[in-house]
């Protein structure tokens, strides 16, 4: 989900998705992996490789998040959403019914 | 997941061109392996700028990551072969590139002297060594399927070469040069399969390196005389019996020791 986040926002290649990633504290276990998944990603048509033409030698593969990605994506992040405000919520012991001050 | 590790080279080099020739026995595609082979380099590159080596980016088992990145090209229905599967196969492979060469220069011969030897003027003669040939191709044919070895098989295409030009009425003279030329040749470009059978009896003796398994992490080149492998804990030099090179990567069987060196199969 958060590769495809990353995609979303601007198209992108496997190096520099890996370096946006671990900007924001998400690192891979192995940077390579990242490989296999556009690789799936790709197959379920929720992203469109792209081959751009690079002044400093070979033409580079872009990733961009296609119609059907978009949509995966939104729904995903919502899932997430509610999911970690279940979470929150059960750690903070069932803030949002009791107190009403409490926002959620 | 896998039970040995595949070592990962230094060099990108070495790294790029193992997958690619994994990737292409796996039968993804011509153009799927040129764009993995593309960005893989690529992203290598860019990782050796910022000073990590490849084993940094790919983790610790090269056959792993290329497994993995060809299956999910595949997809889940079709399943990839193991990295081991591709190396063992590639070894039996056929002629390779420079197995044609005897076979081209023969043609050329042939070529030649039917071209430039002079035409037989008996026509009784050549009647007769037409059949002589073609009596001597299926009698050496039959023979070598009979008995083991590759003894008759060099004679039996001398003696179809020699048909040949009997039947475009070259002089008879010239037949038994081209037949003695090609048999000759015939034999020495079967002397690679020959041999290649023979590497398959590991030596028996009091040789306690024997069948232990290493890793190759110096590309081995009978030739040039490189090679270094990895065996348990220790680095050693190695080198092959065989034509091929063996890339760095690859998991090889001790065969002998030679002096310092290890002989190595894959």
């Amino acid at each position: 989900m958060c590769l495809l986040a990353v995609i979303a926002e601007e198209p992108s290649y496997g190096y520099e998705m890996v370096r946006k990633l671990r900007e924001r504290g998400l690192a891979l276990v192995s940077e390579g992996s990242i490989y296999p998944l556009l690789s799936r990603l790709q197959r379920q048509g929720l992203v469109e490789g792209f081959h751009v033409a690079s002044s400093a030698g070979p033409q580079r593969k872009y990733y961009r998040i296609a119609a059907s990605g978009t949509d995966r994506l939104h729904r995903w992040s919502e899932e997430w959403d509610a999911l970690s405000m279940g979470v929150t919520n059960v750690l903070n012991g069932g803030a949002i019914e009791g107190n009403g001050g409490r926002g959620a | 997941m896998r039970e040995t590790e595949v070592a990962v080279p230094d060099r990108v080099d070495d790294v790029v061109a193992a997958c690619e020739r994994y990737w292409r026995e796996a039968r993804l595609g011509r153009r799927t392996v040129a764009d993995m082979r593309a960005e893989l380099e690529a992203h290598l590159r860019e990782a050796a700028a910022e000073g990590k080596t490849p084993e940094d980016v790919v983790g610790a088992d090269l056959a792993d990551f290329a497994q993995t990145w060809a299956q999910s090209q595949a997809g889940e229905g079709q399943p990839v072969p193991t990295w081991e599967e591709v190396w063992s196969r590639g070894r039996r492979e056929g002629l390779g590139t420079t197995g044609w060469l005897p076979i081209a220069a023969i043609a050329v011969v042939i070529a030649l002297v039917i071209g430039f030897a002079p035409k037989e003027d008996s026509m009784d003669d050549i009647e007769l060594f037409r059949w002589i040939w073609v009596g001597a191709v299926v009698f050496l044919g039959v023979a070598e399927m009979v008995t083991a070895g590759f003894f008759m098989l060099p004679f039996a295409v001398g003696a179809a070469a020699a048909a040949l030009l009997a039947w475009l009425n070259v002089a008879v003279w010239a037949q038994f040069i081209v037949f003695i030329v090609v048999s000759i040749a015939a034999l020495f470009g079967l002397q690679r399969f020959v041999r290649r059978e023979d590497e398959e009896q590991p030596t028996v003796g009091a040789n306690r390196y024997v069948d232990k398994r290493a890793t190759v992490v110096e590309e081995i080149d009978r030739v040039s005389g490189r090679g270094r492998v990895r065996m348990e804990t220790e680095d050693w030099r190695a080198t092959t019996d065989g034509d091929e090179t063996i890339p760095a990567g690859v998991e090889v069987r001790v065969v002998d020791v030679r002096g310092t060196r290890l002989v190595v199969e894959s």
